[in-house]
């Protein structure tokens, strides 16, 4: 009986022991002044050589030319569970040391201080600051500069100009108007061509056309309210394309990988997405590929001259290793390099727009979608600091997500959808 | 007795039911060897040709060597623990005599009440804990899967416990056993079929793990199989190819171990272990 | 074994089991409650908000759509699950040729990665491309076809099945192990008395497989209300959230719109649901003996308050 109740005690024993030996092994902080210093650079792809190319590039380029004095590690996994991860490690000490975050989530990483002020470094360095030529502001609270655009976004329609020709319809302009946009979305029913491919399952996939939509009914002005005449306008536009049959029919289960495949395969005139598709389109499409920014609207005041070039969501830089000297002058290094003129000819070869701008970089005569682009932006149009579905808070972000789909889907009027966002707003 | 008529008729029934299940699972094997862009473009037709290359690319990106083990490790620490400790609690609950035997009915509910939880609740509390208790890298996996087991196995040991009768126990200490002799010389070896049962469903539970996976674990040298396919999905790409090709390369370990499993265990358990 | 029954063995015993299902469960529950009268979004300090979150639950449509939703998933996978997984138990447990083969087969969708499970079943029920309104157009039964998958009305249903599939051979496998726990000579006595195949089933199996039955029971009805990767890689809870679960719709606002407070209130709420169908189960099939105990002691003890009762009053 004695050597039961031992046993017991020995079983209990362990599983003690167990969980507190692993909690001696605690932390290894691996910064030192001196030898080669590693900083961590926090992804949102699972395998960023094979799923963010060109930023896998520039972290290799840089390794390279910096051996033996700092090197970048990723820190990777896909987007929802880096998200999830940046918040736990926030909580526990052990952020990278550089990362990326949705721009809806950076402003709380602001707030609470967990993530370092870059204005110094922009005024250390105004080659830079001159480069991202104002690409910075919609990363600035009026506090602080607590984040830098990843990449530069340009978003709007990519179109197949082998439909357009074979249902004989004109290629769409800068200047094409919401009434010439909704004929050439029946011309080319008419044609037995599905006009627009969108895959709405994952609705913040499918946002980006919309976003000019919103910039040129004035979302810039709104006030608190979404639910304004303005906005009422915009979404009956968007609306008037679900009913005049604008849509695959398969928008509500597709997702968008399979609403680029259907436009990749010649199977629609028209996909609403932005710059990371540029590659894509190139192989799939070639010379056939061109972009075009949305519809001109003639009902109301606000400024339809807009472009759609935006930045990316932001990278950060944890406040804490920016204290670490070494870790600091790492991190520099590296914020040097990413916003250089090498990288950003690393990006323009890898079809992505850099967030910087350098006179001599530029896109070579095979990647049509981006020279599409390129002339898109001749026009020398203004932008918004930031597109629309980047300047809200996540739930209202969410909200904005669920209205532009419920109209496209037929769920929510334009109103409803735009009281559903204000509800959102108010909680 | 069943007439040969009934008896071709049943194993039609049966012949269409696993048919009808398994259609997906052969038309995932058919999707491996397709392209993914052939996969998003025509799913329902068939491969042009008998493609590897699904395969291949997935052994490139991932080392499934390193994958495996992982997976081993943690699948067979946290199976260890998790059957002693719930071995003996259940043995407590279904068989020890109470005092007052609302106890009993009250320690089951309270072991049980972990079923009604969804794993991804308790993400961000276990990750706190398993900081507090400086918890890393597999072993940050191997003490909350433990943990999740302890409801199910608890609900089916109890239950199958139960189920034996109550004179085995008493012959047991008539004949003088003690109470470790009683369980693993007596009742162990009566509890072969539920104890195959429950190692299948812990083992695949935790070969196909996510939430916790993708969270605890920082180091790729660490990953567990279940975070293969994220290596193919990416914000703009997804490579439906690559994420058959690591999908089947998880389950063709797991239908060789059920395979196994079934076969010898369950089948192998002699109905007169249960003599009563 | 009353001899045995200890307490330091039952303590001893029971301890690892609480221990680490305390700090790793209940725990953690405790915290999810916690954060759940709280405006949290996973960083920095929870602000406390006392019954806010719960106010604005009750008020809000979509959690009331989720719960309909999760209800209708529910009963119709309950029913479903239950019936045919012990007929096909049954069917298998008869050693006849195949059943081998088929009883490993079934379980393979419980083995499949949920984004396969989705793009497999978008391709059967998807109202444009999928298999099924493919088949009823080929057959000219278009009247038939319908929005499976993608509408508003008809997802959970789609769902349910969906679940169905997934679930069937894990739920086979528990009442093929109980089957074989069945004494023979009992099976034998009651083919001499001549019982047919369907008395055998009711009057045999079905009373001593009572907690087995039980056992699956606990397990639908649990894993009904942790449906989650199902919805996400079918629909992802659209179109506007019109499909989404107690468990997705907890997931998105607790993920996507980054308000961990609300979505710890609906993953609260959806805990408690849960519990409380496995208590009103319980409550009607739940181990009728434990029951007659429990219902004896509450009669002695009535019995002796009415005794004490009796001869305080006596005494006055």
């Amino acid at each position: 009986m004695k050597t039961s109740v031992k046993k017991i005690v020995a079983i209990i024993a362990a599983m003690a022991m167990t969980l507190c030996l692993f909690a001696g092994c605690g932390s290894s902080d691996s910064a030192s002044s001196d030898g080669p210093v590693t900083i961590k650079f926090g992804i949102h792809v699972a395998n960023p050589a094979e799923q963010e190319p060109v930023t896998n590039q520039i972290v290799t380029d840089f390794n390279a030319a910096n051996d033996g004095q700092y090197t970048v590690e990723f820190e990777a996994a896909d987007t929802e569970t880096h998200s999830k991860n940046m918040k736990l490690e926030a909580e526990d000490g052990t952020l990278p040391d550089i990362f990326w975050i949705d721009a809806s989530e950076a402003p709380e990483y602001a707030e609470a201080g967990i993530i370092a002020d870059l204005s110094g470094y922009l005024a250390d360095n105004a080659d830079i600051d001159e480069a991202l030529n104002g690409m910075e502001n919609a990363f600035n609270n009026g506090d602080m500069q607590y984040g830098l655009p990843y990449q530069c976004n340009v978003q709007g329609f990519y179109y197949n100009k082998a439909l357009f020709d074979k249902a004989g319809v004109d290629y769409p302009t800068n200047a094409t108007t919401q009434d010439e946009f909704m004929e050439m979305v029946n011309k080319l029913n008419a044609a037995g061509i599905t006009p627009i491919s969108i895959g709405s399952k994952n609705s913040a996939f499918a946002m980006w056309p919309f976003n000019e939509y919103l910039t040129r009914y004035g979302w810039d002005n709104l006030e608190g309210t979404y639910n304004t005449p303005e906005m009422v306008k915009c979404f009956e536009k968007i609306a008037a394309l679900t009913e005049a049959k604008a849509f695959n029919d398969t928008v509500a289960t597709s997702e968008y990988f399979d609403a680029k495949q259907a436009f990749l395969d010649g199977n629609a005139a028209m996909f609403g997405s932005g710059q990371w598709d540029c590659g894509a389109c190139d192989e799939a499409l070639g010379e056939n590929v061109a972009f075009w920014w949305g519809p001109q609207f003639t009902d109301t005041d606000a400024p339809q001259e807009m472009a759609m070039k935006v930045p990316s969501a932001p990278i950060v830089v944890n406040a804490a290793s920016m204290e670490d000297p070494a870790k600091a002058a790492a991190i520099t290094a590296f914020l040097n390099y990413y916003y250089g003129p090498e990288a950003a000819a690393t990006s323009f070869a890898g079809s992505i727009f850099p967030a910087t701008n350098y006179a001599d970089v530029a896109a070579t005569e095979t990647q049509y979608a981006m020279n599409s682009m390129i002339e898109a932006l001749g026009d020398g149009w203004q932008s918004p600091t930031a597109a629309p579905d980047q300047t809200l808070s996540p739930a209202v972000q969410e909200a904005l997500y669920d209205a532009i789909f419920g109209v496209i889907q037929g769920n929510y009027s334009p109103a409803d959808a735009l009281d559903k966002m204000d509800a959102a707003a108010a909680n | 007795m069943i007439s040969k008529r009934n008896k071709s008729l049943l194993q039609l029934l049966i012949a269409a039911i696993t048919i009808l299940i398994v259609f997906p699972l052969a038309w995932m094997v058919m999707l491996s060897f397709k392209t993914s862009g052939e996969i998003m473009s025509n799913p329902i037709a068939p491969p042009t040709s008998f493609n590897l290359e699904n395969f291949t690319h997935a052994l490139d990106i991932l080392n499934y060597g390193q994958l495996y083990g992982n997976t081993f490790i943690v699948c067979i620490i946290a199976l260890v623990i998790e059957l002693i400790c719930t071995f003996f609690s259940s043995f407590v609950i279904a068989r020890m005599h109470f005092y007052h035997p609302g106890i009993k009915g009250a320690l089951f509910t309270f072991f049980i009440l972990g079923l009604s939880v969804s794993p991804f609740i308790l993400l961000f509390p276990v990750y706190k804990i398993n900081v507090f208790f400086g918890l890393r890298g597999i072993w940050a996996l191997i003490f909350p899967y433990a943990a999740s087991s302890v409801s199910f196995n608890t609900l089916l040991l109890v239950n199958y416990f139960k189920q034996l009768p109550s004179e085995i126990d008493e012959a047991a200490v008539v004949d003088g056993c003690n109470i470790w002799q009683l369980m693993f010389r007596v009742i162990l070896p009566m509890s072969k079929p539920v104890l195959a049962t429950i190692i299948i469903f812990n083992v695949l539970y935790i070969w196909n793990e996510f939430p916790y996976a993708s969270v605890m674990l920082r180091d790729v040298s660490e990953y567990t199989l279940s975070m293969g396919a994220s290596f193919f999905k990416g914000t703009y790409t997804v490579d439906y190819g690559g994420i058959v090709a690591s999908s089947l390369m998880i389950i063709i370990p797991e239908l060789i171990f059920y395979g196994i499993f079934q076969k010898n265990i369950v089948e192998g358990m002699t109905a007169g272990a249960v003599k009563g | 074994m009353y001899w045995l029954s200890k307490t330091r063995y039952k303590i001893g015993l029971l301890l690892p089991s609480f221990c680490i299902y305390t700090v790793f469960i209940l725990l953690p529950i405790a915290m999810a409650v916690r954060y759940s009268f709280t405006k949290y979004s996973g960083l920095g300090k929870p602000q406390f908000t006392g019954l806010q979150n719960y106010v604005r639950m009750f008020q809000d449509d979509l959690f009331w759509s989720s719960f309909k939703n999760t209800m209708i998933m529910f009963v119709l996978a309950f029913v479903l699950l239950l019936v045919l997984s012990f007929a096909i138990a049954l069917l298998l447990n008869k050693k006849l040729k195949g059943s081998d083969l088929s009883k490993a087969l079934i379980f393979s969708p419980a083995i499949i990665a949920p984004i396969i499970v989705g793009i497999i079943w978008v391709y059967i029920l998807d109202p444009n491309v999928g298999i099924i309104n493919g088949i009823l157009d080929a057959i000219g039964a278009e009247g038939l076809k319908h929005q499976w998958i993608g509408g508003a009305t008809l997802t959970p249903y789609s769902l349910a099945i969906v679940y169905f599939w997934q679930q069937l051979g894990y739920l086979v496998t528990i009442f093929i192990a109980g089957l074989k726990m069945l004494p023979e000579e009992v099976m034998e006595a009651a083919i001499i008395d001549g019982a047919n195949e369907w008395q055998k089933v009711t009057r045999i199996i079905i009373p001593m497989m009572k907690s087995n039955i039980s056992t699956v029971a606990i397990l639908i009805i649990t894993g009904v209300f942790k449906i989650f990767e199902i919805v996400q890689q079918t629909t992802g809870g659209g179109p506007n959230h019109l499909s989404e679960t107690l468990v997705t719709y907890s997931y998105t606002m607790t993920f996507d719109s980054g308000d961990y407070g609300y979505g710890m209130s609906l993953a609260t709420v959806t805990f408690i649901v849960s519990l409380i169908i496995v208590g009103i189960y319980s409550a009607f099939f739940g181990d009728k003996e434990e029951k007659k105990e429990a219902k004896a002691r509450r009669k002695l003890a009535k019995e002796a308050k009415a005794a004490k009762k009796a001869a305080k009053g006596g005494a006055a």
